[in-house]
């Protein structure tokens, strides 16, 4: 027991008691659930991967390599030297992997968390207010469907320069319509529940019934959308990486997918070709997982799916 | 029967969101940062075809007379002229989008028609290893870059078999033909081959996840019961009754991905330097060729809010139960 909690009255200890539980049991459904326990293993891993890259990579990712016999050692297939080869600049693949895996989850966190933020809000103001500002938000909503992913990305490239920041930007502008309409219908039918009604008539304002009351009660369909749109992501990251437009500050794996493509590679380095795609492949397919397993939690029914 | 008032409605939508669009488009192309002459005029031109051009687009009018021209050169058609050669931007880009047809409409035919089987069976044997191996092999597919499973094909059929061609739509030095003469060669589907069939691949996971998912809750109805007590074989309930009746959500799938495809094969298109739309977008952005690039989004915008239309007037008519539920992507 924290400061905190010794303040707490009877009351709101025992809903902190029951959220904690609830939490708990969540939690245990959803290990339960044997895909998406993998998948969360996958995401942990990757994320150990990122954070610790420096002390797991054996080579700078950017250096040129030079073996012991004074040569670069350029597209060497895999040895004990070099775990995954080197590239055409003799650096080292294994290396550059691993570093590159930072990119991917910057790219996914961020965007998703943006994503849950801006699209949890106008959903919310959209299915509590409705009337006009439901009207105007979800057209804009419609408009955003109108607009496919890839050429805004390179739109946004063209016109304001490649980097990460510009590609996550550019992806949030868009990848919240979703979060928007799902939040809306929701909030739509729980408006027209009791417990709205008594924080209403108790004089609640507009902003603490949204985000006290309503929110808590979508954050399943939050989290579902949300971690699908990080999976969503990296793939449109991987994209415009590999079409030379993304990153460009950073090594990420679609980059790398670039280099093997346009420095003609591909006909052979099997070595540089395979991890990049298998790791992106992995993580965006855990991310798919990790949603729906939480989507089971929520509602049961899916599990004799 | 799709009601008038539906249709109207939706046409309405279909017509704000061009007109946004193209808002849009003005804003990214002539108010933000940098010389918004420049985005229209190319510096290479002679001063004299400079001079004619930024008369004819108003570029040295005021920005509200300059937003009312650019609508009237939308509305009829008119999107400036490509920087790279000079011709009119809309023939050049409508005729490389008849290549990217050819790759599209095969792949999103073969994913739609193979999938909705392949969902069925999987739907029929829910829960078991087919189907739960079968759902993670789909969303792998969806999940896999696409740019990524074209390298490896190539570098398979291409580079190691040496049995398909490496990429392009034509052997190097061919010159290309017209559009019906590019439909009709053979060696224009021999090079299409790998682009199709990767971009099936990655198409088909919707339709069959889609196919298992409604096909689960259909196959709890009670006329399937009824079927079954009947005496009536297994594969005609399965797909004469039970996938049938699962098709809905899948056919208004099907047309929302006919739309997207545009925007899909920038990336596919590249891989494979196929020259459709996707393609000439990309070589636009690196040549700088701003009214190319405008107008090549313009058409893959385009084409989403079309076959949004088309999905949802479609579904409305083979389920008249469907109404007002707006863009289900």
């Amino acid at each position: 027991m924290n400061l905190l909690e010794e303040r707490l009255t009877k009351n709101q200890r025992i809903v902190l008691e029951t959220y904690k539980e609830r939490a708990q049991w969540a939690g245990r459904r959803f290990l339960s659930n044997r895909m998406a326990a993998i998948a969360l293993v996958i995401v942990l891993g990757t994320l150990f991967m990122a954070i610790f890259a420096p002390f797991l990579a054996p080579y700078e990712p950017e250096a040129n390599v030079v073996s012991d016999q004074g040569q670069y050692s350029i597209l060497e297939p895999p040895s004990s030297d070099h775990l995954m080869g080197t590239n055409h600049h003799s650096q080292d693949i294994l290396s550059q992997w691993i570093y590159g895996s930072r990119v991917s989850l910057l790219v996914a966190f961020l965007s998703g968390l943006a994503v849950m933020l801006i699209g949890t809000t106008v959903g919310l103001v959209s299915g509590y207010y409705k009337g006009t500002v439901d009207l105007v938000l979800m057209r804009v909503v419609d408009v955003l469907y109108a607009i496919p992913a890839i050429p805004l990305l390179l739109v946004v490239s063209l016109l304001f320069g490649s980097s990460v920041w510009n590609v996550i930007i550019a992806m949030v502008l868009i990848l919240w319509r979703t979060m928007a309409r799902v939040v809306r219908s929701q909030t739509l039918s729980l408006s027209e529940r009791p417990f709205v009604k008594a924080a209403k008539a108790s004089g609640a304002s507009d902003l603490r019934i949204m985000y006290v009351h309503i929110a808590p009660n979508l954050l399943p369909i939050i989290l579902i959308e949300g971690v699908f749109v990080m999976g969503s992501a990296i793939l449109l990251e991987a994209g415009i990486s590999f079409l030379g437009l993304g990153t460009t500050e950073m090594i990420s794996w679609g980059v790398m997918l670039q280099l093997t493509y346009t420095s003609g590679a591909i006909t052979h380095a099997w070595w540089w070709v395979l991890p990049p795609g298998l790791s992106i492949t992995a993580l965006v397919v855990a991310f798919f997982y990790m949603s729906r397993g939480i989507e089971e939690i929520t509602n049961p029914e899916l599990q004799h799916r | 029967m799709v009601s008038l008032s539906y249709l109207g409605k939706r046409l309405g939508l279909m017509v704000v969101s061009l007109y946004a669009v193209i808002t849009i488009l003005f804003f990214l192309f002539r108010i933000l940062p940098g010389d918004p002459t420049s985005r229209v005029v190319s510096p290479r031109f002679s001063a004299e075809q400079q001079e004619q051009l930024m008369a004819q687009y108003g570029l040295d009018e005021p920005l509200h007379t300059q937003y009312i021209l650019y609508m009237r050169n939308f509305a009829v058609g008119d999107l400036g002229q490509s920087f790279q050669h000079g011709e009119p931007v809309l023939p050049f880009i409508l005729d490389r989008t008849i290549n990217t047809l050819i790759l599209t409409v095969p792949a999103i035919l073969i994913a739609f028609i193979l999938g909705p089987f392949i969902g069925a069976l999987f739907a029929w044997h829910r829960n078991g290893r087919l189907d739960n191996y079968g759902t993670a092999i789909a969303l792998t597919t969806y999940a896999a870059p696409i740019f990524w499973t074209g390298m490896i094909a190539l570098m398979i059929f291409s580079f190691t078999l040496n049995i398909l061609p490496s990429g392009g739509m034509r052997p190097a030095g061919d010159v290309p033909g017209t559009a019906v003469d590019r439909v009709f060669s053979l060696v224009t589907w021999q090079h299409a081959i790998l682009p199709i069939v990767i971009f099936a691949l990655w198409r088909i996971s919707r339709p069959i996840l889609i196919t298992r998912n409604t096909m689960i809750d259909v196959l709890g109805d009670d006329f399937i019961q009824l079927k079954k007590a009947e005496g009536t074989p297994e594969s005609t309930i399965r797909y004469r009754h039970a996938m049938r009746n699962s098709l809905l959500p899948v056919v208004h799938y099907g047309a929302l991905a006919i739309g997207y495809a545009f925007g899909g094969s920038v990336i596919l298109e590249t891989v494979f330097s196929w020259p459709g739309l996707g393609r000439t977008m990309w070589d636009a952005v690196q040549a700088h060729d701003y009214p190319v690039v405008q107008g090549a989004f313009f058409l893959m915008s385009f084409m989403v809010i079309l076959f949004n239309f088309i999905a949802d007037i479609v579904s409305s008519w083979l389920d008249p139960r469907v109404k007002d539920e707006g863009v289900v992507e």
